[in-house]
């Protein structure tokens, strides 16, 4: 690049600032003095000029005449919208009729719900009717005749053979004084007397029972044999 | 100072700030001021980055819609023209990314040129040569101006067009003065290009007609 070519380069980087007569005072003599002895930066600078004023010369656009009506309605459209009160405000308005009945309900359906829930929630007690599951159960007294005993025979303790219908099928003296009429009042005591059977696996079936006789009369009996 | 958007853009007149209170406080009175006041102008500045006129008319009532949105948050860091210019300015950026997006390619039934050149005719007591050739000068510039990216053509409608002071321009678009000015060069240099490439003879065929014949 040559001296002047670089001087025109630098000159040209002012011609907008020159054009927008922005330059300090001297500067911008010099760049007058450098366009009026050379044409091409004059060129340049005249073209400049010229687009400027072109651009300005451009006629300004018709504004339509119902623009600032049609901004106006529009800001009022907004304006109205604004002013609208929100969504959670509606609802709030809505519903707030029905707060107090409705909370009322709620509560009523508590305290209800608390009363009666016990009730429902009852924990499941075993039946007396039910069969045991156990493997093997003893013979059981379930009734017996009505015979009195004197106090001597309630010290009998008797060893029973339960048959599997809960009758005594034999019997035997283990301990205690009797006497043959206190053998006659027991053999007709347990002629009358009824047993549950013996059940293995829920089946009834034959068994023997230590029995003191003095547990007839509160229907209660010991099976020491059981097991 | 500010990086950005100079001192002097400061409102400083009591007219603006009153009325910049006045629009703060929901007056209608005061935005229809400001409608009277803005609305010519930011209509000419978006019709001469749409070249559209139902765009620019759409553009304009949108910015006003912000205005009235976005008054509540004005803070005095520039003044009410440089905040509503900005606004301008980033809404017919908005309208173009959705024309590329959308209707780049329609094709308007309308020839652009000619109701251009119709709509803005000038000097009509002129001489009708003097005439046409303004026309047709105003409708090079103004193909010429469209060719030109949105940024070139942003800084010269600001500066050239609405006769907005360098500081005003920066405080508009956001950067400082120097990119203002540089930007300001190289738009008119393209714009020198894109005249020079309009003006430029086309290659045509030679006519089948010629006077020996």
């Amino acid at each position: 690049m040559s001296a002047a070519m670089l001087r025109c380069w630098i000159y040209r980087k002012l011609l907008t600032a020159h054009l927008e007569e922005s330059l300090p005072g001297v500067l911008c003599q010099t760049v007058s003095r450098h366009m009026a002895s050379c044409a091409d930066c004059e060129e340049q600078w005249q073209q400049l000029r010229s687009v400027s004023l072109l651009l300005r010369q451009l006629p300004a656009p018709a504004v339509p005449p119902d623009l600032e009506l049609q901004i106006r309605l529009r800001l009022s459209r907004e304006r109205r919208r604004s002013q609208q009160p929100s969504w959670s405000w509606r609802w709030g308005n809505l519903l707030s009729p029905f707060a107090l009945p409705g909370a009322a309900g709620v509560l009523l359906a508590v305290v209800i719900f608390g009363a009666f829930f016990p009730l429902l929630n009852q924990p499941v007690r075993a039946d007396s009717s039910d069969v045991p599951l156990t493997l093997r159960t003893p013979p059981r007294l379930r009734s017996s005749g009505p015979i009195s005993l004197n106090s001597s025979m309630e010290g009998l303790v008797v060893q029973l053979l339960v048959d599997q219908n809960g009758r005594v099928a034999d019997y035997q003296i283990l301990t205690g004084n009797y006497t043959s009429d206190d053998v006659r009042v027991l053999r007709n005591l347990l002629l009358f007397t009824v047993f549950y059977p013996a059940t293995l696996f829920g089946h009834p079936m034959p068994d023997t029972i230590v029995f003191p006789l003095r547990d007839v009369s509160d229907q209660t009996f010991l099976s020491k044999n059981a097991g | 100072m500010p990086l950005f958007g100079p001192m002097i853009t400061r409102p400083s007149e009591e007219g603006e700030l009153a009325l910049i209170a006045d629009l703060q406080s929901g007056e209608e009175e005061a935005f229809n001021r400001l409608i009277a006041q803005y609305a010519p102008s930011i209509y000419r500045v978006a019709y001469r980055l749409l070249n559209d006129p139902a765009d620019a008319s759409d553009t304009a009532q949108e910015v006003f819609l912000r205005v009235f949105r976005g008054i509540g948050r004005f803070q005095n860091h520039c003044s009410l023209k440089t905040w509503i210019y900005r606004i301008t300015v980033n809404a017919v950026s908005n309208q173009n990314r959705w024309w590329h997006r959308h209707r780049a390619q329609e094709i308007s039934l309308e020839a652009q040129d000619n109701v251009w050149v119709s709509r803005h005719v000038v000097g009509k007591g002129r001489d009708p040569f003097e005439s046409v050739l303004s026309q047709e000068t105003q409708e090079l510039v103004q193909k010429a101006l469209l060719r030109l990216p949105e940024s070139a053509r942003t800084v010269l409608v600001l500066r050239e067009m609405e006769g907005l002071s360098y500081e005003e321009v920066a405080a508009i678009l956001h950067v400082s003065l120097g990119t203002v000015k540089s930007r300001l060069a190289r738009a008119r240099q393209a714009l020198k290009v894109e005249l020079e490439a309009l003006l430029a003879p086309v290659q045509e065929p030679l006519p089948a007609w010629s006077p020996a014949d």
